[in-house]
């Protein structure tokens, strides 16, 4: 028996009355145990082992790279949303993941999930950008310095990985909460009630905003020559992203 | 070929020029710097602001959450509900003798003392909830036996018909009190139940009844030969003393 106060009370404080509270006992709700027959597993249900170093096609010497920042700017437009509409953990901020963040995930995952119930799988590559770093106490020139470590560069909004199977956000929510806030850059764990309700509040911040002059009327109609001093980027994303 | 062609002339063409555009920042995507002072100006005129729902709200509204936003627990359908809504509609059809007693607190054993009492009486004791009776009863002909369901209630249910052994328990558990009976599909309060109880058997009412209807012809008859009655009767007292006292003397 489930027993709840009666909502006499805050009516009758509100005029002034003695408050008079009414035990009353319901009837207990079994609610219908949820089925998760919907659900397809992937073939592997672990996350796999990432690599250090990128595997080089035949005798080719490991070519170096630029830094290509833009790899870490902006949004993500491709991989936004979740494969199996679980759980994720999804960046909020660019940057960039090395080998040991791969680890300290995939190790984390493992240990604390539940194999037989539930999956995880990669929503990033591996490592594959050279970083070269030049030796400590080195002074400047004689070329560029040799690799160093390989990352991987994630924009804002991308899925870094996914979790499903026969659970619960509840349950399933502490396990990526661990590895989420370790990561080298802003990072929330997700499900897809909450994707779409993000996106929802995106739209409706975005309709009942008072302000006429918004950043990005202000980039489309280059009011007081802001397009002197703007970056490219202000024009192309209105500043939501640096 | 132009040489030859001293009317071709050089062709007018788009000079494509690369200009070179060095902007000053290397950013840092994990520690953005702070805008300019422009930009900040610029921000700051942009920033969205909202219409406030909670503006003009009386303080208690604001205070707590006002009722018609709460969140409500009953749209939920509970089978078990259902399943026990026809359990007491059954019990309703079935019985002869409903009983409905509004329950002061009552401890767990004098309930279970109280439900042998009834069940050796072949009565049943059973409590529902007002969700339940609500469910159960409505739309039917027992719906206005719900406006006795305030508070806490119990019911007793009897196939047979015995008023009068349910007035007695009734005096013998003061925690529950009688409010109203439904005897033979009658809705009776507690007075027209003792009245009910104090009443005789069919046939004594119908004896009574004859009576009645011929009470008029018998006075008349009675009117009439009162003197002759009298007379008889004198005459057999004295005929029964005369033989008593020939007895004695005999004896």
């Amino acid at each position: 028996m489930q027993c709840c106060c009666s909502r006499v009370f805050g009516k009758l404080i509100r005029y002034g009355a003695t408050p008079n509270t009414v035990q009353v006992a319901g009837v207990k709700y079994f609610p219908v145990p949820q089925t998760y027959d919907h659900i397809e597993f992937p073939e592997k249900t672990k996350l796999r082992f990432m690599d250090k170093v990128p595997q080089m096609q035949g005798n080719i010497r490991p070519p170096k790279m630029i830094k290509n920042l833009k790899f870490m700017r902006g949004p993500e437009e491709v991989h936004n949303f979740l494969l199996h509409q679980q759980f994720g953990i999804i960046a909020l901020t660019g940057g960039r993941m090395k080998w040991g963040h791969f680890e300290m995930v995939r190790l984390g995952i493992l240990r604390k999930m539940d194999q037989n119930r539930m999956f995880a799988v990669w929503r990033i590559d591996g490592p594959w950008q050279p970083v070269t770093k030049k030796g400590q106490g080195q002074r400047m020139g004689g070329g560029k310095g040799p690799i160093d470590h390989y990352v991987t560069p994630v924009k804002a909004g991308r899925v870094i990985l996914e979790l499903g199977g026969r659970c619960e956000f509840i349950e399933v929510k502490p396990i990526l909460e661990l590895v989420a806030h370790k990561l080298p850059f802003a990072a929330k764990v997700v499900n897809q009630q909450m994707m779409e309700e993000m996106a929802k509040e995106e739209e409706r911040s975005e309709k009942e905003n008072l302000n006429r002059y918004t950043y990005k009327y202000v980039v489309q109609n280059n009011l007081g020559g802001c397009h002197n001093w703007m970056s490219p980027y202000d024009k192309q994303w209105f500043g939501k992203y640096i | 070929m132009s040489v030859l062609n001293p009317t071709v002339c050089l062709q007018w063409r788009w000079q494509t020029s690369l200009q070179f555009v060095r902007f000053r920042k290397r950013i840092n995507i994990q520690r953005p710097a702070a805008p300019h002072y422009e930009k900040a100006k610029v921000l700051k005129v942009c920033k969205p602001y909202y219409l406030n729902p909670r503006e003009g709200m009386s303080l208690a509204d604001l205070c707590e959450k006002p009722i018609e936003v709460q969140p409500r627990n009953e749209d939920v359908e509970n089978p078990y509900e259902r399943i026990l809504a026809r359990e007491v509609l059954n019990w309703f059809n079935h019985s002869r003798l409903v009983a409905f007693f509004h329950s002061n607190p009552i401890s767990a054993e004098d309930r279970f003392r109280t439900n042998i009492m009834l069940k050796k009486q072949n009565m049943y004791l059973k409590q529902y909830g007002k969700k339940v009776m609500r469910m159960a009863l409505e739309d039917t002909k027992y719906e206005p036996v719900l406006t006795l369901f305030v508070s806490r209630n119990f019911m007793v249910f009897s196939p047979e018909l015995q008023v009068g052994k349910l007035l007695k328990l009734n005096r013998r558990i003061p925690q529950l009190i009688l409010m109203a009976a439904i005897v033979d599909d009658r809705f009776m309060s507690v007075n027209e139940l003792v009245k009910y109880s104090n009443m005789p058997d069919l046939k004594t009412a119908q004896a009574g009844l004859v009576a009645v209807l011929n009470a008029a012809a018998v006075q008349l008859t009675q009117n009439l030969t009162h003197h002759q009655q009298t007379l008889l009767g004198h005459l057999q007292k004295h005929i029964e003393l005369q033989q008593k006292m020939s007895n004695e003397e005999e004896a």
